[in-house]
């Protein structure tokens, strides 16, 4: 059975109505599914941007964090090969210390223990000095008259040259002061050893660290 | 009867109408909805980039931390190596270098 006119002309409003209707709705998801696309764009350019920073100072703290290590470890290294070296030199001078206590019980040392005393004297400028000595060499027969004239001839002060009633704690050699307290010389062994400490370590260490096989 | 028709036929535009505004309406609808739609998925996306980010810089520090550690373990056992190397070649010769030391001293006059 074939429509009516007006059958047909209301078919047709409410079609197109449809039609439009639909095409509303249709570009209203098209233009929020562009919001969305949008939104979505922003932010991933956003934080993709700050990312790259963020990576980038990670990087950079990564590299710090190694070379800084590494520098630390190499002046640890460099400390534990200087303290090794030192503990090593340190046990030369000792085992010196002991040549030279061994060495005092020998006559030749004699000659030295005056030298020492003579030396001392004069740099002491002459005039009455004690010599003071460690209880061993105390016991020694030194020639203080002769030195006191040798002295003499040197610094053209009248000298005279007595043991000191007290006794020095040290391996040898002597400490020589003036009647009143005044000036004093250290003459002792060590006190040669600490004067010429400074000249011998790096002499001893070239002999300890070079390799001679 | 042509008032039967004209009847029909107002109520079909005015029937057109409510559909055209009903679907207007959804449209604010669905446009207002992706508006708050595209906030969150803004937010979202913001965050779980931001998130994998966080989490990669770690691991890059965690990582150094690591290779820095491993790094100071091989040279203080370098050093440790170097340092039984001078004890050795020094135990070789320290009683040479407290001859010569003992000799100098014995020797020197100030």
């Amino acid at each position: 059975m074939s429509q009516s006119p007006h059958e047909a002309l209301i078919e047709k409003i409410l079609g197109d109505a449809k039609k439009e209707a639909d095409e509303t709705i249709e570009r209203s998801r098209k233009t929020a599914q562009g919001v969305l696309d949008e939104k979505l764009e922003e932010a991933r350019k956003k934080a993709e941007g700050e990312s790259k920073s963020l990576i980038k100072a990670a990087e950079d703290q990564a590299r710090s964090i190694i070379e800084s290590s590494i520098a630390n470890s190499r002046i640890r290294m460099n400390w534990m090969i200087l303290s090794e070296k030192e503990k090593i030199i340190e046990r030369v001078f000792e085992e010196v210390k002991k040549k030279l206590r061994e060495f005092t019980r020998t006559n030749e040392y004699d000659k030295i223990l005056e030298s020492l005393i003579e030396e001392g004297a004069i740099a002491a400028g002459g005039g009455e000095l004690q010599v003071h000595l460690n209880s061993y060499d105390y016991e020694r027969s030194l020639a203080l008259d002769r030195l006191s004239d040798d002295v003499e001839k040197a610094t053209g002060v009248r000298t005279m040259l007595g043991k000191a009633s007290e006794t020095a704690e040290t391996i040898g050699g002597a400490l020589i002061k003036s009647k009143d307290g005044k000036v004093a010389v250290d003459n002792t062994l060590e006190s040669l050893i600490e004067s010429r400490r400074k000249d011998l370590e790096p002499k001893i260490s070239t002999i300890l660290f070079t390799k001679t096989d | 009867m042509v008032d039967k028709v004209l009847a029909e036929i107002r109520d079909a535009e005015k029937k057109a109408e409510e559909n055209l505004a009903e679907a207007l309406k959804q449209a604010k609808k669905i446009e207002r909805e992706a508006s708050i739609e595209a906030m969150k998925v803004y937010d979202e996306t913001y965050a779980e980039i931001k998130k994998r980010a966080r989490e990669k810089a770690d691991q890059i520090v965690k990582k150094a931390k690591a290779d820095a550690e491993t790094e100071a373990q091989k040279i203080i056992a370098q050093a440790e190596v170097e340092v039984k190397k001078l004890r050795d070649t020094a135990e070789r010769n320290i009683g040479r270098a407290a001859e010569e030391a003992f000799k100098d001293i014995i020797s020197f006059r100030r």
